[in-house]
């Protein structure tokens, strides 16, 4: 199993301003690269009343710089303006991390979709997924659908006329651009239609997840079956909810008024089947369920709450680097040794 | 007269035929360079450039480029001269923009143009007449987005329903600064009481009057451009002597005004036609003219300093100091850079 930190929401909370949480993100970034994370994820929302991070693609560029080895996890929006703003970006977060760009692209909610315009069927996320792949791809091409004339033809330009091809550069430093996709049920079904991963978002319970990930057998192919989770972790159970239980708790109560979720339910009702918050075997125990239950083999965990206290956070992210990532990543682990830290 | 700024720039991101590089190898370079002159202090603004699908992979992604530039240094402005804003969407310039403010601490000058390359239009299946009203229609977009509460905007280019971008910039009042080549543009420039910048291509006569203009139409007009800057961009080389500048840069130079920007008619005429590959000789001649307006500014110190008092003497307010040419060597690069920050500015 591989292991990723985030999705990184970068909303001001616990009294801090923008300029703060951003260069917490950042830090947060580089400690995880430390413990040995294999990847650190940027989200993005829009129109949030609470002000989340709103442009994935730039501070995924900003994590890039800061890191040397993790991979940098963007979670571009498709779907609400020409994908080949998305495949320039991506490629030139991908040449300033030397290639260590995953792209999950997210499905817009309606709300979203509607403010710029855009649409979120899946035809659509299809389409620009097939548009991100012919421009990191290393011919020139040409795409006409119902959602996309590249190039277009227009009269008047007189010194692209019989240009009918079109090359994105740069292109990326990777050979293939990692790609998966993010969201609910149309995510889900573009996934399988695309045969991609399905990266599902941290605030499905496991019960939902069930159906969306039905089918994804990564025992013997090596395909990635990814999921993000909330997780927060200390020595002690009792410690990990008295840190992050109010911080998570504020946390769903910004994605609630942001209409992520259309629900907005005790924390107690919330933890059941959605989040991991515990000592190291309460961690443990559960990530085995997502593994038996989902074959899930990337776990992607938040950690990071900006409403705590960044020294709980990069406290959060040592121990989760140290007692469980081991578990599930050192395949033979003598019993001997785990029973050191 | 306030002291004339300096900033640095113009990076491009450029695998061009006479220096191919890996592109990594070329954002690295560009994110060790920004460090570098963040720790000089002395240089305001660090300031990048735009295109789309041209040959060499010049960047076309500027706002998430000074993502990487942000997260890489603390002090140092970070500028576009220019983001080519008619290509663009305008929600997505906004969201980007605030977010490279808030993620840089209030750091950003949001340089914007208005595009010109057929190809790069084709490319975002934009007709280039609407170029106009788009780039028009676009800052009131991000005006409206920066502003507090929804957006609402309904124009023939973009329509931006009832929704609120977050988070807004840092900066309360984000500095847009507007490329203006030619007169109208200038007018236009001063009637939304924007910063300009100004051409490569001017000589110092045309400097002052583009300038004189700018503020006279500001007054007929009644916009209070006290504090809007008027930048000006030009290309330049310090080195300890002059012909070691000279050797250094002028190659490079020429190749840049004659094969770069020819390949774009960006460059014009004596009757201010543009010209292209189709027209060699009058290509070479434009090329020529703008060497002798670029040579004031390359040489040892004292000769920089004295070629910028003069452009600062036109009224200009910051310069933009093009120092990236194509294939020099990179010790030579920095030490330029070094010389420019500790030997010219303070002296200006």
């Amino acid at each position: 199993m591989r292991f990723g930190l985030g999705p990184l929401t970068i909303e001001p909370a616990g009294g801090k301003n923008h300029v703060d949480v951003y260069e917490e993100a950042l830090e947060q970034a580089v400690i995880a690269e430390w413990w040995g994370f294999d990847s650190v994820w940027v989200g993005e929302h829009n129109f949030t009343p609470d002000s989340f991070n709103s442009s994935s693609s730039v501070i995924a560029a900003a994590v890039a710089q800061r890191t040397t080895f993790v991979r940098v996890g963007m979670m571009p929006t498709l779907g609400l303006v020409n994908a080949m703003y998305v495949a320039e970006e991506a490629a030139c977060v991908d040449n300033i991390s030397n290639g260590r760009v995953i792209v999950a692209g997210q499905v817009a909610s309606d709300a979203v979709a509607r403010g710029w315009g855009g649409q979120n069927s899946v035809e659509r996320i299809v389409d620009d997924v097939a548009v991100l792949r012919a421009s990191w791809g290393p011919n020139p091409f040409s795409h006409h659908s119902d959602f996309h004339t590249i190039p277009g033809e227009i009269d008047v330009h007189v010194q692209a006329r019989g240009l009918d091809r079109i090359s994105v550069q740069p292109k990326p430093a990777q050979l293939e651009m990692p790609l998966w996709i993010s969201g609910g049920a149309t995510a889900a079904q573009v996934a399988r239609e695309l045969n991609v991963p399905f990266f599902a978002p941290a605030h499905f319970t496991l019960d939902e997840l069930r159906p969306f990930y039905a089918g994804r057998d990564s025992s013997d192919n090596g395909q990635i079956v990814p999921i993000a989770r909330d997780v927060f972790i200390a020595p002690t159970t009792e410690q990990a909810y008295e840190l992050a239980g109010p911080a998570i708790a504020e946390l769903y109560a910004s994605l609630s008024r942001a209409g992520v979720l259309d629900h907005n339910e005790d924390f107690d009702k919330l933890v059941a089947g959605r989040f991991i918050i515990g000592d190291p075997d309460v961690c443990i125990t559960s990530l085995y369920e997502y593994q038996n239950e989902l074959n899930a083999n990337y776990v992607v965990a938040r950690l990071a709450y900006h409403a705590m206290h960044a020294g709980e956070t990069s406290k959060a992210i040592q121990l989760f680097g140290q007692a469980v990532v081991p578990e599930f990543r050192m395949f033979g682990l003598p019993e001997e040794i785990r029973r050191v830290v | 007269m306030a002291p004339v700024e300096v900033g640095v720039g113009i990076w491009s991101l450029q695998s061009t035929k006479a220096g191919p590089r890996h592109f990594s190898y070329l954002y690295r370079e560009l994110m060790e360079d920004a460090q570098f002159v963040d720790e000089l202090k002395t240089i305001k603004t660090i300031w990048q450039t735009e295109h789309h699908f041209w040959y060499d992979g010049y960047c076309p992604s500027l706002l998430t480029v000074a993502g990487g530039i942000a997260a890489a240094t603390k002090h140092i402005r970070i500028g576009q001269s220019t983001l080519l804003f008619s290509e663009h969407e305008a929600l997505r310039v906004a969201h980007q923009a605030a977010v490279v403010d808030q993620l840089s601490g209030g750091r950003l000058d949001l340089g914007l143009g208005l595009g010109y390359r057929d190809n790069e239009f084709d490319g975002f299946n934009i007709d280039r007449r609407t170029r106009r009203p788009r780039f028009e229609e676009g800052i009131e977009v991000l005006r409206r987005s920066w502003a507090d509460g929804p957006v609402n905007f309904e124009g023939t280019q973009f329509t931006v329903p009832d929704v609120e971008v977050t988070p807004k910039p840092y900066q309360r009042d984000l500095p847009i600064w507007v490329a203006a080549v030619g007169e109208n543009p200038i007018k236009r420039a001063a009637k939304m009481g924007a910063s300009i910048i100004l051409s490569d291509a001017l000589t110092l006569d045309q400097l002052s009057s583009h300038i004189e203009l700018y503020y006279r139409t500001a007054e007929e007009l009644g916009v209070d451009v006290s504090r809007a800057k008027i930048g000006v961009l030009r290309r330049g080389w310090v080195a300890e002597t002059d012909e070691e500048a000279f050797s250094q840069a002028r190659p490079s130079l020429k190749f840049l005004l004659r094969e770069q920007l020819g390949g774009w008619r960006y460059l014009v005429d004596e009757r201010g036609e543009p010209v292209g590959f189709d027209r060699p000789a009058e290509l070479d001649a434009a090329a020529a003219r703008l060497i002798a307006v670029h040579e004031r500014t390359i040489g040892r110190p004292e000769r920089v300093i004295r070629g910028l008092r003069e452009i600062a003497a036109t009224g200009c307010t910051h310069i933009i100091f093009g120092t990236r040419f194509d294939s020099l060597p990179r010790q030579k690069y920095l030490r330029s850079l070094e010389l420019l920050a500790t030997e010219v500015i303070p002296h200006i």
